[in-house]
């Protein structure tokens, strides 16, 4: 019946866990996942990790001038699926996870690149980086000139070169 | 060729005799189909439906399990209801298909079976409200969706997007304010609350001299819409959005849904996967007891005992955080594999861990209950008779703790549970004790799972499949025993995401009892009494609002408990 | 009385006003080392709390403004109600007139402690309260008898040793102690302001400097619950004749009794209203009928 007396023992044995935080340091192990860091130098603003971020905290806008890559701290769950998938290996990981900020736009990030425009219509369609990129990758596998006209275009190149090939002039 | 799948040695099986059964009962031309292993797809008539529930009803050990409405216009020219009965035993899924041609489905209605199948009540409302299918025979209400919704505007129809739906309704905060000539909007939020675990909920409790003599229960506080969105989302990002179904077992409705998908495109994970899977599941669990035997010393008064189980909980999610990444919604599980891999170092530790754990919570648990207090509050108090667990469909350590041995760990087995030797607790007295001791001694046999899964982990490093082809409109199961009782995902595949995608949380069926059990429990115990089905209001209000009928008992309303607005 | 005494007096009283909160301070540290937590950064911590409360706006419940005065008035029977007793046993005099004076100063705060909640008229503090007033009622009358008996019996102990009397004087001291702990409102009799379903029951209307008062006045009246215990169980062990010294004496004996009631109290949980007066009724009932068949033994 007096049993539960022996909380006492479990006190005096364990003593206090519990930690004057911020004042002492915060526990987190190694594995933790926190806050993502794009290194600006490594993206090509390719897209690829806008298309698997399970919560959209990462999204990329195409206007005239140039491809906005942003990144919004505060709808981020911390997956890494992003980092998983860049193909350029331009997601840095870290731990950190105090993330509060007096300022909204603190817990934005955004990545401005160059815009292409496209040889045949004018759009702005891709970053110059990862056009560079693709460059790089294929070599001489594709006709260097295509890299620059962009999807729509180019679909119509290749039906007009199809034709042409296949039908003769006409 | 479908019964001598079937047939063991010692002559019919449950399966067959009921397969049989509904052949007789609809007839000869039935189409009885095997979809996988143990899921067997069933076309009935609206007709017959009812001859087939009675049927199945009257059957030892079968349950209604979940109940999906499909909207397949696209497809097949058809709104489509799926009633999924489970047979404990042989643990076999009945999936009972109804067909509800799209040009009719304004008029057409099909006959319902709530009054045999107590828990199939919600799932036909919901269906009502969010798909429009209309059953006769019964009364027909708005619940899931606020009242000012649109008319003839069901959410889950494939006619329209989610796009579409956050146009049509936002919440009328902005015009609200205006109106009463508030010149900034600040939204302050005023009840319903949980009085216990802070969750939004409204309970009415109609009391006498302290005792409860009804109850009644609104849900559906925070509709998120999970389902709907999860159709616009692919098949790699669902499982994080499913894991955002609960804040306590996400892992849970991301294993279900994983093994949904995998079972409807016969995806063959490795057994690495399974193992890392149910080693997580099991970790969730001890964490999810640990939490709720920390609400319930709370609840009781016993505050020191709330920090003791914490304590102890705190090395389960530092844990958690090395295997996974993450103290909580551990983000780790894709279709088709896991995405972090446990190597000797983590097995070690973990060992480690869970030896330590055990030592501290023997005497924890030595400790709750013999804490005079604790202990005669809690017997005797909340009773739930083994019968009335059974009408209602209840699952997990509320079913447990009334006597019933149900547990999909066992019943219908996934994971790498097959592996392993493990009991399942149960006591029959159906009161809070009992629920409590349930749990209990479940956190003993999780450790104990953990440390036989631990000693035979496959040592390869494959831990996902390499691609896989989605293909369309395939059907597939997947359940969980969650801490709480079974999640069951039933997912109906598309090309880049699921076509229809359905989540059954426990505490969808067990909520039903829950007004049984208050009744004449003293006031001060009502708050244990509704925590001791460990509800978890976020999972169930994705889908439902609840409205218990008041029943007829004579009742003095001397307070009304939870005042919405706090007048 | 002369001018030095006086003011010795004054500065005693006024110390003994500080001294609760800082028992209060202590008690949850103690709590928490009990409960593996670091706890509050000082002892001090609540008269940060009471000084923060304080300074807060104050929102007096809507058709109570009757809240506010009568919470004052408990809070000053409160602070009479200790300097009284603390006065009387620096002094020495337990009279029966002084012994009144207290007994009625502290029911006194009681009451108007409690109808401080019942003003508000909020459905929870409504059932708050009732719970009260029904263990409070059952708990009086154990305290009157248990106090009178023991003042009593320590008057006799001087010419008189019979076991009939020492028994008499033990048993009714421990009514004290139990009644002086459930009229504390700790766990597990906090029944009135801590069970989830009332939220925070008798509390729920109150805040910032009403709360306050309130607070501040609980502490009080806890505290000199403790000494009033403290005072009967020390007398005739000390023989001390010093009255400075014998005040130092009982004001630390008290405040170790507030320690151990708070330190029982870490260790149990919270009873329910009909379970708790069920118990104390039985209790209470059986302690007095032993006094009563004790005297008239010792009658003979």
């Amino acid at each position: 019946m007096v049993k539960f007396l022996k909380v006492l023992k479990a006190s005096a044995t364990v003593g206090t866990v519990t930690r004057r935080y911020p004042f002492e340091s915060s526990l987190v192990t190694s594995e933790f996942r926190g806050l993502i860091e794009i290194d600006p130098v490594k993206c090509v603003g390719c897209g690829a990790c806008v298309r698997i971020c399970p919560p959209k905290a990462l999204t990329i806008e195409v206007n005239e001038k140039e491809t906005i890559l942003k990144y919004f701290i505060g709808r981020c769950i911390f997956c890494w699926m992003c980092v998983q998938t860049c193909p350029q290996k331009a997601i840095k990981t870290t731990n950190k996870f105090e993330l509060s900020v007096f300022n909204l736009k603190d817990v934005m990030r955004e990545l401005v690149f160059r815009t292409v425009t496209c040889k045949v219509c004018g759009r702005a369609f891709t970053p110059v980086k990862l056009v560079v990129e693709i460059n790089k990758r294929v070599g001489d596998l594709y006709m260097h000139t295509d890299i620059y006209v962009c999807p729509d275009c180019r679909q119509a190149l290749t039906a007009r070169r199809l034709l042409t090939k296949y039908l003769g002039r006409g | 060729m479908v019964k001598q799948l079937l047939i063991k040695e010692g002559g019919e099986t449950q399966t067959v005799k009921v397969l049989n059964r509904i052949k007789d009962l609809c007839g000869p031309h039935t189409s009885i189909e095997f979809i996988h292993d143990k899921t067997v797809k069933v076309s009935v008539k609206s007709e017959c439906l009812r001859k087939v529930a009675e049927a199945l009803q009257s059957e030892e050990d079968v349950y209604l399990r979940t109940m999906v409405a499909s909207d397949e216009k696209l497809i097949n020219d058809s709104i489509k209801l799926y009633y999924v009965f489970g047979l404990d035993r042989e643990g076999v899924n009945v999936i009972l298909e109804v067909k509800i041609p799209a040009a009719l489905s304004k008029h057409y209605e099909i006959p319902s079976i709530s009054d045999v199948v107590k828990a199939c009540d919600w799932y036909e409302l919901e269906a009502h409200d969010l798909m429009g299918v209309k059953f006769s025979g019964r009364f027909l209400k708005r619940l899931v969706l606020p009242d000012d919704w649109p008319e003839e505007i069901h959410p889950l129809k494939k006619d329209i997007t989610t796009e579409e739906i956050k146009k049509l309704y936002q919440p009328q905060v902005r015009e609200k304010a205006l109106e009463v000539g508030a010149e900034e909007v600040a939204l302050i939020p005023v009840g319903p609350y949980h009085p216990a675990l802070h969750e939004p909920e409204y309970f009415e409790l109609y009391i006498k001299e302290e005792k409860v003599v009804d109850a009644r229960y609104v849900g559906f506080m925070v509709h998120r819409g999970i389902e709907k969105l999860g159709e616009s989302m692919g098949y790699d990002q669902i499982p994080f959005l499913a894991e955002r179904i609960c804040g306590i077992c996400g892992f849970v409705h991301s294993v279900s849904y994983t093994q949904a998908v995998e079972e409807a495109l016969n995806i063959e994970v490795p057994e690495k996967t399974q193992y890392i899977r149910t080693i997580i599941l099991e970790l969730e669990r001890i964490h999810s007891h640990l939490l709720w035997l920390g609400i319930a010393a709370h609840l009781l008064g016993y505050d020191t005992g709330f920090m003791y189980a914490w304590r102890i909980r705190e090395k389960v999610m530092v844990l958690s955080e090395l295997l996974t990444g993450s103290r909580k919604t551990y983000g780790i599980n894709l279709v088709g594999g896991v995405r972090k891999d446990i190597n000797k170092e983590k097995i070690e530790k973990t060992k480690q861990t869970l030896k330590e754990v055990w030592k501290d919570y023997k005497g924890f648990a030595e400790v709750l209950l013999n804490v005079p207090q604790v202990r005669r509050r809690l017997s005797g108090t909340g009773v739930l008779p083994g019968g009335e667990a059974r009408a209602y469909s209840l699952v997990g350590p509320t079913a447990r703790g009334s006597g019933l041995s149900r547990d999909v760990r066992k019943d219908y087995t996934y994971g790498a549970y097959h592996f392993v030797s493990f009991s399942i607790p149960t006591y029959s007295e159906g009161d809070n004790l009992a629920r409590t001791l349930v749990r209990i001694d479940e956190v003993y046999e999780s450790i104990n799972i953990i440390e036989q899964l631990l000693d035979t982990i496959p040592s390869g490093s494959e831990i996902k499949v390499n691609s896989w082809e989605p293909q369309p409109m395939k059907l597939g199961l997947g359940n969980v025993e969650a801490p709480r009782g079974e999640v069951i995902h039933l997912v109906i595949t598309g090309m880049y995401g699921p076509y229809r995608w359905r989540v059954r949380s426990p505490t969808y069926q067990n909520l039903q009892a829950v007004p049984t059990m208050l009744r004449g429990v003293d006031l001060a115990d009502a708050p244990i009494t509704i925590a001791s089905i460990d509800p978890c209001f976020s999972c169930t209000d994705r889908a439902i609002k609840i409205n218990i009928k008041t029943g007829k008992i004579e009742r003095v309303p001397l307070i009304k408990l939870s005042v919405k607005g706090g007048s | 009385m002369d001018t030095p005494t006086l003011i010795l007096q004054a500065v005693v009283v006024t110390l003994s006003l500080l001294i609760p909160p800082l028992a209060d301070g202590i008690e949850r540290k103690v709590r928490a080392k009990i409960q593996f937590r670091v706890g509050p950064p000082t002892i001090l911590q609540t008269f940060y709390d009471l000084r923060k409360l304080a300074v807060k706006e104050l929102i007096v419940p809507k058709g109570a403004e009757l809240t506010l005065t009568i919470s004052s008035i408990a809070l000053v029977t409160a602070v009479t109600a200790t300097a009284s007793t603390i006065w009387i046993v620096a002094q020495d005099v337990f009279t029966p007139a002084n012994l009144a004076l207290t007994v009625l100063l502290i029911s006194g705060s009681h009451v108007l402690i409690s109808l401080t909640s019942l003003t508000t008229s909020n459905p929870y503090a409504v059932v708050g309260s009732f719970r009260k007033i029904l263990l409070q009622v059952v708990n009086e009358v154990g305290f009157f008898v248990g106090v009178l008996y023991s003042i009593t019996a320590l008057k006799n102990l001087t010419s008189d040793t019979s076991p009939q009397l020492i028994t008499s004087y033990v048993i009714s001291v421990a009514l004290v102690v139990i009644t002086t702990y459930v009229s504390s409102g700790r766990v597990p009799y906090d029944i009135h302001e801590a069970e989830p379903e009332l939220a925070s029951g008798v509390l729920i209307e109150l805040s910032g400097p009403l709360l306050s008062i309130y607070s501040y006045t609980h502490i009080l009246k806890k505290y000199l619950l403790s000494f009033i215990t403290a005072y009967l169980i020390l007398t005739p062990f000390t023989s001390l004749t010093n009255p400075a010294i014998k005040l130092a004496a009982n004001v630390t004996f008290g405040l170790m009794i507030y320690l151990s009631y708070g330190f029982t109290a870490a260790l149990l949980g919270r009873t329910r209203i009909d379970l708790s007066l069920k118990t104390l009724t039985t209790t209470t009932l059986i302690i007095i009928s032993l006094l009563v068949i004790l005297s008239w033994l010792s009658s003979y």
